[in-house]
């Protein structure tokens, strides 16, 4: 604009403008003070409380120490084994999670009478709570009044204490959790997989494994994709199950992955903020740095339909 | 190269009867076109043949095999549908692949034969793109590749040309034509269009509600069909159907009464035992405005189509007839009161009002 026009119909224009940009404003407000108070306001004092030590001794007030801390924590054998339990949780966790739930939600694409019915019971995890999920499972897997013992599944020691199967067996319920989002995100996709395109391949001479290997996984990519980042993302952040199965032993047992050590941090029988702290950016850099991996690579053997 | 017999084919959805008690040949290397309106079932007969849905009864050979329980895969048929289904995600040169890879032919032998065919569809250019960065038209041409490329026994073509717009569907419909006659492979093609089926078929099986009306080469269907369906269905215009009484005219002999007047009955039914009340096929060109005619009819409007002109008129029980005639000579205006005589007696047709079917000669 090169010059003012000082007419009314402009200034109309302008105060039209200044009240809708006002009724937007009144509207990200509500959501903007609860992230702030919530999630903005402890991700940034995070990096402050980073660089601040408590000592371990009740009522002391915490001191600077800069870096030295991050450098600390960082280093030490504490963080690494949690950083190796939290990479093979998620490499257990993500593939069987995806696979699983495309595997149902295959079964479940067909037209067949009842159907609903396993379709409700495939996408139930969804609804159950992660406490009691743990419990039940925890019960299956109990060495006196379990059902993997009676089963003749006897581990010594048992599962839930034995440093070999523990991590396995809280990977295995976390999928069982994540199944039922994992099979409603899988089943959208495969409504967007044309049925014609199906029947061209199955009249070219594809097999049912061809046709689901060279049709419908590339086809359902997208989504593939979307949920290899989901889960990825929700995986790091696991936390109740690992704690109600294997709580105070997590250390001893390989299941401490970093969210655990966050937690243990804050409230074990030393509290450090500041570790906790460090952790916390630790795991919010792992996640960041993955999730922009996954888009800068995997992405590109992704086919989006136009 | 292959026939393809249907004895007794049913099928129904739910209630729907789909395709009812249909028996049909398809001669080796013919192309056979299914014509009906939609939902008449045509679709789900070629789908049969390729094995994507079942009969319910009956039995369907394609060669001298029975193929009602063998796979999609074992039948050596191939389809192109009327979305062209290809595959999105891969490049022409692997979609026009993708049948052969399938069948585990070797890399050498399959280059060969997708340059062979993309040369053949002029799509050599375009080997390397997707079918999302393709024209209407192109993907069409793709969808047809990836049919012929391994010379299966038969072709299944489900409405190609109807995403197509109104020119290329005239250039790509003579192209499939010689397509198929070149390679003499027994081909099935659906469409709603008149036209196409006309153009196209050597031998055209109308279908309506699932039930086969008649089958015959579009000339033999033009000039003789079996029901005022068939009539209604084919031409444009459509044969003119007017109902008529029969009665004996002043010198004995039997005439046809209509609405507007009256004429001799048509000679090839001279002898013929008539019923009492008969529906009268009359095509458009076969009638004309004459002074002399001994119908009498209101003109409601004229059509000019370029070369020819339809006059669209109404006896005055609101039967509705079309004459067809040169755009050169004069047409009736609006209103005008107009006489009609038929030019063709021969190609009078008589049809029974109840039952629909066309009277035999005697």
């Amino acid at each position: 604009m090169t010059f003012v026009d000082l007419h009314r119909p402009l200034r109309r224009f302008s105060t039209r403008r200044r009240r809708e940009a006002l009724i937007g404003y009144a509207f990200i407000l509500p959501p903007l003070l609860v992230f702030s108070v919530f999630t903005f306001y402890p991700f940034l004092h995070n990096f402050k409380q980073a660089l601040y030590e408590t000592p371990p001794f009740p009522n002391q007030p915490s001191r600077y120490v800069g870096l030295h801390q991050a450098g600390h924590v960082l280093s030490s054998s504490q963080f690494l084994q949690s950083l190796t339990s939290t990479i093979l949780f998620t490499l257990i966790v993500v593939p069987l999670g995806l696979f699983a739930g495309l595997l149902l939600a295959v079964a479940a694409h067909r037209r067949l009478r009842g159907i609903g019915i396993y379709r409700t019971i495939f996408s139930s995890t969804v609804v159950t709570s992660v406490a009691i999920a743990a419990v039940i499972f925890g019960t299956f897997m109990d060495p006196v009044v379990g059902l993997l013992p009676w089963l003749g599944i006897n581990t010594s020691p048992p599962l839930l204490e034995n440093p070999t199967w523990a991590l396995l067996a809280v990977a295995l319920v976390t999928v069982w959790q994540g199944l039922g989002l994992s099979f409603i995100i899988m089943s959208a996709g495969l409504q967007s997989v044309p049925d014609d395109v199906l029947e061209a391949a199955e009249i070219d001479g594809a097999s049912p494994a061809a046709r689901f290997w060279h049709v419908t996984v590339p086809l359902l990519s997208p989504i593939l994709f979307f949920a290899l980042v989901i889960g990825t993302i929700s995986a790091f952040q696991s936390f109740g199950q690992i704690d109600l199965l294997t709580g105070a032993n997590s250390a001893y047992l390989h299941t401490d992955v970093l969210t655990y050590l966050i937690y243990q941090n804050i409230q074990g029988q030393a509290p450090n903020p500041g570790t906790a702290s460090v952790l916390s950016i630790a795991l919010f850099v792992m996640t960041l740095m993955l999730t922009l991996i996954q888009l800068r690579f995997v992405e590109l053997r992704v086919h989006y339909a136009q | 190269m292959a026939t393809i017999e249907f004895a007794q084919v049913s099928k129904r959805f739910g209630e729907v009867v789909a395709v009812d008690d249909l028996t049909l040949s398809v001669v080796d290397g013919e192309l056979l076109v299914l014509l009906g309106p939609s939902g008449c079932g045509k679709s789900t007969v070629l789908r049969m043949v390729a094995g994507l849905d079942e009969p319910d009864g009956g039995t369907i050979m394609i060669g001298p095999e029975t193929v009602n329980d063998v796979e999609p895969r074992d039948r050596d048929v191939a389809m192109v549908f009327q979305s062209y289904a290809l595959y999105p995600h891969l490049t022409v040169a692997r979609n026009l692949e993708f049948p052969l890879r399938q069948r585990g032919i070797d890399r050498p032998e399959r280059e060969k034969t997708v340059g062979e065919v993309a040369e053949s569809l002029q799509l050599t250019e375009l080997l390397s793109r997707k079918p999302a960065e393709l024209s209407g038209g192109q993907r069409q041409r793709v969808a047809l590749g990836r049919a012929i490329v391994r010379r299966p026994s038969v072709f299944l073509m489900d409405e190609p040309l109807s995403n197509l717009d109104a020119a290329l569907r005239v250039e790509t419909r003579a192209n499939i034509v010689t397509l198929q006659q070149r390679l003499e492979t027994t081909t099935m093609y659906v469409t709603h269009d008149q036209v196409e089926a006309m153009t196209m078929g050597d031998r055209i099986a109308v279908i309506s509600a699932g039930v086969l009306q008649q089958v015959a080469t579009p000339r033999d269907l033009y000039a003789l069909p079996n029901n005022v369906f068939v009539a209604a269905f084919l031409g444009n215009p459509p044969m003119n159907l007017v109902p008529a009484t029969v009665a004996t005219g002043g010198d004995g002999a039997t005439v046809l009464r209509f609405a507007g007047g009256e004429i001799p009955s048509p000679p090839a039914y001279r002898s013929a035992d008539l019923p009492e009340a008969v529906i009268v096929g009359l095509r458009s060109e076969s009638i004309a405005v004459h002074p002399d005619g001994p119908l009498t009819a209101t003109t409601t409007i004229t059509e000019v189509l370029g070369a020819e002109v339809h006059v669209i008129a109404h006896l005055h029980d609101g039967t509705r007839l079309v004459v067809r005639q040169d755009a050169r000579r004069p047409a009736p205006r609006r209103g005008e009161l107009i006489r009609i005589r038929v030019e063709e007696a021969g190609s009078v047709l008589l049809f029974d009002p109840d039952s629909g079917k066309r009277l035999e000669f005697p």
